[in-house]
């Protein structure tokens, strides 16, 4: 008989405790309050600096033509400090070849068709970053290789092309660049009849921008 | 550019200051580690971010005797430092320490989701060379727009698509995607070829591939692409193309 009895005191009191328990949890203010404030910060957006921006000149020498100048817009995407993804154009006019400067009077093809725009998009790695000492100041400088593929149009056809060469940048500021490569595009060529392998190389020099 | 990137404060003047919570922050002389270290910056001081160049950032620092430090400061450093900017104003919470990288004010700086990349490919027997623009919307989604041209011995053109891409399992290194989408093709025959194919076509795309992270700012990318090329004859047009690509976050 104790036994029941125990038992029910035992229930009495568990209902008393869940009682009271939900009417703490409703009485008593939230311990934790979210303060949910938002920090008030203003601050400029950050000047990002990954885009080269560059013009060129040089000179080309397309295979069996004279070597002819040419003009080239870079656009550089650095990725960090080791890697870059360039989208590159130049245009050029293609000189006279051999046979044509011996027999003065033939023309193998026409003044359009000497027209030369080549692009091509090439990854670069910096392979050398470093500093380069001038008069007792430190410049920062790049000695990057670039491979990458294209295309090129020249003698009334297209091409596609593939781009392998070196180049080194020095930079002047924090946003200015100098810059000196050495392309060469490979590309196969039936202008004269036969499928010929054609390496045409090309070595510029530039200022570039970055922003 | 970075409006776009940095739209929570891209309206104010104020600079980006962050203090700095680990005992040592190196700062070197230009933006890459093969720049020597020249000065370190101890906990409690405070630097000001002057510009960004990808991984690295240009801050200034003052010493003793009220001068200036000026060097480059790399992003992972810069992760573990604390905004600071009007932190005066808000002094009750000032216990509270929020890292740089996990401050949403600055996830794109430090979850870039923008890629760029290009590829190089084969369309039956013609060479491609591509570019490709995309951002990730979630881990698993991202959009992307993609051009291209192809230079074979009977056919040239140009194509331009817009595809969504779908990784199901974003958190592997090696993780495969697919891709659906639409663009428009202009060929052109080539030599003296008859001008059959010649025009614009539009065209729906489904692809899958495979990519591989090489370092949480570079991937490796290996995809086939089936076009479906809508013309105005009975026949569809189908062509098959594979690429690899080459692609980088910003």
């Amino acid at each position: 008989m104790a036994y029941w009895l125990q038992r029910l005191l035992l229930i009495a009191l568990s209902i008393i405790a869940t009682l009271s328990s939900i009417r703490t949890a409703a009485e008593v203010p939230e311990v934790i309050s979210p303060e949910i404030d938002r920090r008030e910060i203003k601050v400029a957006r950050i000047d990002n600096e990954n885009i080269e921006v560059g013009i060129y000149g040089g000179i080309l020498a397309i295979e069996d033509f004279d070597s002819s100048n040419i003009s080239i817009v870079r656009i550089d995407f650095h990725i960090n400090e080791h890697t870059f993804i360039e989208a590159s154009y130049g245009s050029a006019k293609g000189d006279t070849t051999t046979f044509e400067e011996l027999i003065p009077s033939t023309q193998l093809i026409s003044d359009e068709q000497r027209e030369y725009t080549s692009y091509d998009i090439s990854f670069g790695w910096n392979i050398f970053p470093g500093e380069t000492w001038l008069r007792n100041k430190a410049y920062k400088s790049d000695f990057y290789l670039i491979l990458g593929g294209g295309s090129t149009e020249f003698g009334g056809d297209k091409w596609f092309t593939w781009n392998v060469g070196a180049g080194y940048r020095l930079f002047l500021n924090d946003w200015l660049a100098w810059r000196i490569d050495v392309r060469d595009h490979i590309f196969n060529r039936d202008l004269f009849g036969e499928d010929d392998q054609t390496n045409n190389i090309e070595l510029s020099s530039g200022v570039s921008f970055f922003f | 550019m970075l409006m776009v990137l940095l739209p929570a404060y891209s309206y104010a003047s104020e600079k980006l200051q962050l203090s700095i919570l680990e005992p040592f922050l190196d700062i070197h002389t230009g933006p890459g580690k093969n720049y020597p270290v020249f000065y370190i910056a101890q906990r409690g001081e405070t630097i000001e971010i002057q510009k960004r160049r990808n991984e690295w950032f240009k801050v200034h620092l003052k010493v003793i005797g009220d001068r200036t430090k000026i060097g480059w400061v790399h992003r992972n450093a810069l992760g573990l430092t604390m905004i600071t900017n009007s932190r005066a104003s808000n002094e009750k919470n000032s216990d509270d320490i929020v890292l740089a990288k996990d401050d949403p004010l600055l996830s794109t700086l430090f979850n870039p989701d923008l890629y760029f990349g290009f590829n190089y490919g084969q369309m039956s027997s013609a060479d491609l060379v591509g570019i490709y623009i995309g951002k990730a919307i979630t881990d698993s989604f991202s959009v992307e727009v993609q051009a291209g041209e192809f230079l074979g011995a009977t056919a040239q053109g140009n194509t331009v698509a817009g595809v969504i891409a779908f990784a199901p399992f974003p958190q592997w290194r090696l993780s495969p995607f697919v891709q659906i989408g639409a663009g428009e093709i202009y060929t052109t025959a080539r030599g003296t070829n008859s001008q059959q194919n010649a025009g614009s076509n539009t065209f729906l795309q489904s692809g899958f591939g495979l990519q591989l992270r090489l370092s949480d700012r570079y991937q490796l990318r290996l995809d086939y692409r089936h076009h479906n090329i809508l013309t105005s004859t009975d026949n569809n047009g189908e062509l098959e193309t594979w690429h690899i690509g080459f692609s980088g976050y910003f």
